[in-house]
């Protein structure tokens, strides 16, 4: 049976429990069981290549012992086990082994939650999972993992879930432009369901993974931090099926809780590339971890002045931010300051608004930066629409193709984007004329102003002309049918 | 400059949304004293703000007293140039502020005293009641003037019963009755509400508050000129109303107009029918044919006249299409009319396959490069590509057919049937799903077949079935036994190629016709700017 149909089955399985309410659950429900199952595989793997392999788990809490025998417990006995033994002791890992593996499985479980009620239909999930995934046949963990962002697609679709999740062409295109080199530490500091960091392991494996040591410096070089925890679950199971053996750099934090001055140069990366969540709020009492100037309880604010704080010299960044940011005044003017003279703000690519559909349509855009020169100007790129298509949706989603011109438009940092020249869609402003703005950067596209005019006269001219020409053209197809029609029968 | 839109009136009132424009622009007007005369003998603004000045300063208690800006600090805050009669004054000098109040869900019942949601001012018909006894300030009585501010908001005047008005609205309580138009008010905040929509960018009105209302610069004329003002706006709106009306009237006259002579033409009786319905329609050709959908109508008769052998001469030299069909083994009878024609019907001219849907258990079916056409693909008259592809091991593993380049595919099951008939040829080899039947002609009649099908497009909707739940299917029956007429070979081509010239002249004049729409509308535009900016 296919993945996607055993997903199927397994969703049918868990609509007829009363404890799992809606989407959100079901797939939260999933995915820790999903993680065990994909965690055990891995094992046996490492044991085949290392005899002297002892598992961070304590045997009656491995998968195979307790969920791979399709007769194995079922009904009370099985839910009993799962929310008495199973997770107390998961969740307390530590007791019985410190290492990486045994931390990552802790954390999964530290936000995992079992919602199903009945041990029957949880038997009956678990025998889905294990005749449907075979996680150590390469095909099927390739399948599993696109099956895996069709699921976190879904999730976007359910209800206000979405925030976790940026389309991948945004990703793809964010983090190819980024460019992160094979030794260069990547960081998404609100990673989510880890999208941003999937994008740079694939682009690192594709361009500069040559050598199995290539491959260990890759699994070192990647860096997350997850506030929430479905989606901090999400993006460790994420990591592994993108080959992160044991994915403990993704921390289950707050990044802003902590005090920014406490980031340490031997925090700082070479890299990021995120989503910040936008229109949240931070709790009260979060922003005194910030430096009066940039004090707001603005998520996506904070993050900005926190990124740009956590980037070595040198680095650099990119970072979806919306139209709000671009134009809000007040604190936002600040940190738009700070950003345009600490870093070289050198791209913003606006998108049209409906990137996010169908959980938001709000516009966004793209900002490159680079820390430690300052920007002299910044160019800007209209993401347009591909022909005929008014907006995005679930039938006809954005795809990583369309940013083809901008990658052909791009040019290249070390030389200062020399070749970039304006036209109808890039346009270019000097930071002289963003500080006369007081630092607003909703810079419109000049272009599409310069082609209508505003002189009646002039327009009265065309009008008339264009009417002469339609004219014209109705006398051709008058005669064209009399030609025709008018023959002598 | 109102000369030149005076001058162009019938310009701007022609054009896309030019009567909406029109309005704009009295509003506008209105506002900035370009409307009406003054009247040197109206009573000085300054005696009427000293009295309603006055009226507020007793009713001070009602409120919270606030320091507010003197109308004469707003000297800085002058949006545009008023007549020297006038005086920019705070909204707060003129009327209270008084906000709705905020119901608990508990409280809104079945009956009692209605309560006034922003909803109901603008979509909702649904209404809920109280039946608490309030404040007077908290109701609104006929004539009142109300302001809504959430995500849909705008000034209104109360015409409805005596009700409470909620949070989300507010009710601007002139300090003195008789010394303000409420009527001359609620234009200017009308004015001011299309300005702020029209400036868009993200600023909505949750950054409108209380005290930023009370601070809005207003331009008061003196009362008798608002109510001159008032006058003058109603009978102007009046005027646009009937010329709405007219438009909407002469439009459907137009397209009616238009359909009724191309019927006349498509359905002549005999040749001196014909020949005094073209007459007619080339006589009036340039006042009928100026809209994008008059030209769509006119495509569509040429294809009629196309197929009913009108549009080129029949040659006694062809050869008669009976011959080509025996050949190809294609059962036919002999035209009654047309010399040389054939008749058939659809399903004898070739083979007849339908499509299917591959397992989609099967992800290997799914990725391959030959395009499986479905209804969504269909709206192109020449098929070469599709948005789901399926592979060779699903031709083979279903049953699925593959379907040669120059077959026609039809849709015979959707929605879309309820008004159309989606047909096209193929530009290389496809399958299709169940939705859809295809027909494998003779090559050489292929281009003509498909040509009679688009032209047979109201013809088969008619043949259309409903079923109990609005499914729209073409049975088989029906569209096999469909009646097909075909000229010599020669006169096939002949007749594609003059439809081709036909069509290509439309679709430039229909181009053009688009271009000329937007430029209209710039124009339009551009005089009411004008008009106000002077």
């Amino acid at each position: 049976m296919s993945i996607s149909s055993s997903i199927k089955s397994i969703q049918d399985i868990m609509r007829k429990d009363v404890g799992v309410d809606g989407d959100a659950q079901r797939i939260g429900q999933l995915v820790w069981m999903l993680f065990l199952k994909i965690f055990d595989d891995r094992e046996m793997e490492w044991e085949l290549l290392d005899d002297n392999y002892t598992s961070p788990l304590p045997e009656q809490y491995r998968w195979r012992n307790w969920a791979a025998n399709p007769e194995g417990m079922t009904g009370d006995e099985l839910k009993s086990f799962i929310d008495n033994e199973l997770f107390p002791g998961l969740q307390s890992l530590e007791k019985h082994s410190t290492t990486p593996a045994a931390y990552v499985v802790r954390g999964v479980f530290e936000d995992a939650y079992n919602y199903m009620k009945s041990g029957q239909l949880i038997r009956q999930v678990i025998n889905k999972i294990q005749e449907g995934v075979d996680f150590n046949k390469a095909q099927e963990r390739h399948a599993f993992g696109d099956m895996y962002e069709q699921l976190l697609r879904d999730l976007q679709n359910a209800g206000n879930a979405g925030e976790f999740y940026t389309p991948r062409p945004v990703t793809e295109f964010m983090v190819r432009m980024v460019d992160p080199k094979l030794d260069e530490k990547v960081m998404d500091p609100a990673c989510g369901t880890g999208g941003f960091l999937t994008c740079t392991i694939e682009h690192k494996r594709e361009r500069y993974v040559q050598t199995p040591d290539d491959e260990r410096t890759l699994q070192a070089s990647i860096f997350g931090v997850e506030k929430k925890p479905l989606p901090h679950l999400l993006a460790t199971t994420n990591m592994i099926l993108h080959g992160i053996e044991v994915p403990n750099q993704i921390k289950h934090d707050n990044t802003l809780s902590r005090p920014l001055i406490s980031w340490g140069p031997k925090d700082r990366v070479d890299c990021i590339v995120a989503n910040p969540p936008f229109g949240g709020m931070e709790e009260d009492g979060i922003e005194t971890n910030f430096p009066a100037a940039f004090r707001t309880r603005e998520t996506a604010d904070l993050f900005l002045v926190l990124i740009m704080h956590l980037l070595k010299d040198g680095g650099r960044a990119a970072v979806v931010l919306p139209d709000g940011f671009l134009f809000g005044e007040g604190i936002k003017s600040r940190i738009k300051e700070k950003l345009l003279t600490e870093c070289d703000l050198h791209t913003v690519v606006r998108l049209p608004n409906g990137v996010f559909n169908p959980y938001t349509g709000i516009k966004t855009n793209l900002l490159f930066f680079t820390k430690g020169r300052s920007t002299r100007e910044v160019w800007f790129y209209e993401h347009q629409y591909p022909a005929g298509v008014k907006t995005y949706s679930k039938t006809r989603p954005m795809r990583v193709e369309e940013f083809k011109v901008e990658e052909a438009w791009w040019g290249c940092e070390a030389d200062g984007f020399a070749s970039r020249e304006a036209n109808e869609f890039a346009w270019k402003v000097s930071l002289d004329e963003i500080k006369a703005r007081n630092w607003n950067l909703d810079c419109k596209n000049p272009h599409v102003g310069e082609q209508v005019s505003h002189d009646p006269a002039e327009l009265l001219a065309a009008y008339a002309k264009k009417q002469d020409s339609i004219a014209q053209l109705r006398e051709q197809l008058k005669a064209a049918l009399a030609e025709a029609l008018e023959r002598d029968a | 400059m109102t000369a030149l839109v005076t001058k162009h009136l019938p310009l701007v009132a022609g054009a896309p949304d030019g009567i909406k424009k029109l309005r704009t622009l009295i509003l506008e007007l209105a506002v900035r004293g370009k409307l009406v005369p003054h009247d040197p003998s109206d009573e000085p603004i300054a005696v009427l703000l000293a009295r309603t000045a006055a009226a507020k300063a007793a009713l001070q208690p009602r409120g919270r007293a606030k320091a507010k800006k003197s109308p004469n600090e707003l000297a800085g805050s002058h949006p545009y140039v008023i007549p020297s009669s006038w005086k920019w004054c705070c909204l707060a000098d003129l009327v209270e502020v008084l906000n709705g109040r905020a119901y608990k869900k508990e409280e809104l019942l079945e009956q009692g005293t209605p309560v006034l949601r922003v909803g109901n001012l603008f979509t909702s018909n649904h209404w809920y009641y109280s039946n608490l006894t309030l404040d007077e300030d908290r109701y609104c009585v006929p004539g009142d003037l109300l302001y809504a501010w959430s995500a849909s908001f705008g000034p209104f005047i109360w015409t409805g019963e005596r009700s409470i008005y909620h949070y989300h609205i507010w009710k601007l309580a002139p300090h003195s009755d008789a010394d303000l138009s409420r009527r001359y008010l609620h234009d200017y905040l009308q004015a001011q509400t299309a300005a702020i929509k029209a400036s868009g960018h993200g600023v909505s009105m949750t950054h409108m508050t209380k005290e930023k209302m009370e601070q809005l610069p207003v331009p008061l004329p003196p009362l008798a000129e608002q109510h001159r003002i008032v006058a003058k706006v109603d009978e102007l709106m009046a005027l646009c109303d009937r010329l709405e009306a007219d438009q909407a009237d002469a439009e459907a006259a137009h397209t009616q107009l238009v359909q009724a002579l191309l019927d006349s033409l498509t359905q002549a009786t005999d040749a001196a029918d014909f020949r005094a319905s073209w007459q007619r329609l080339s006589e009036h050709f340039h006042t009928l044919f100026t809209t994008e959908a008059s030209i769509d109508a006119l495509k569509q008769a040429v294809l009629q006249l196309a197929v009913m052998g009108t549009l080129v001469p029949q040659l006694a030299a062809d050869l008669p299409a009976q011959d080509f069909l025996k050949c190809n083994k294609v059962a036919a009878d002999e035209h009654p009319n047309l010399v040389g024609w054939a008749t058939a019907q659809l399903g004898a001219l070739g083979s007849v396959l339908g499509g299917a849907t591959p397992s989609k258990a099967n992800a290997s079916y799914w990725i391959g490069d030959i395009p499986w056409v479905s209804p969504k693909d269909m709206k192109r008259p020449v098929i070469d590509d599709a948005e789901d592809h399926v592979s060779h091991a699903a031709l083979e593993g279903s049953s699925l057919k593959a379907i040669p380049p120059r077959s026609i595919l039809m849709v015979v099951r959707g929605m879309i049937l309820a008004h159309s008939f989606p047909v096209a040829v193929t530009a290389r080899m496809v399958t299709i799903n169940q939705d859809m039947k295809a027909l494998v002609p003779p090559p050489e009649i292929a281009d003509y077949l498909l040509m009679f099908l688009q032209a047979s497009k109201p013809a088969m909707v008619a043949l259309v079935d409903r079923s109990s739940h609005g499914t729209c299917k073409l049975i088989s029956e029906k569209l096999w036994s469909f009646k097909v007429s075909l000229p010599p070979l020669a006169e096939q081509h002949r007749i594609v190629a003059k439809v081709d010239e036909l069509m290509a002249l439309c679709d430039r004049l229909k181009a053009h016709l688009a271009e000329a729409r937007q430029q209209h509308a710039q124009l339009a535009t551009v005089l009411v700017e004008q008009a106000i900016a002077a």
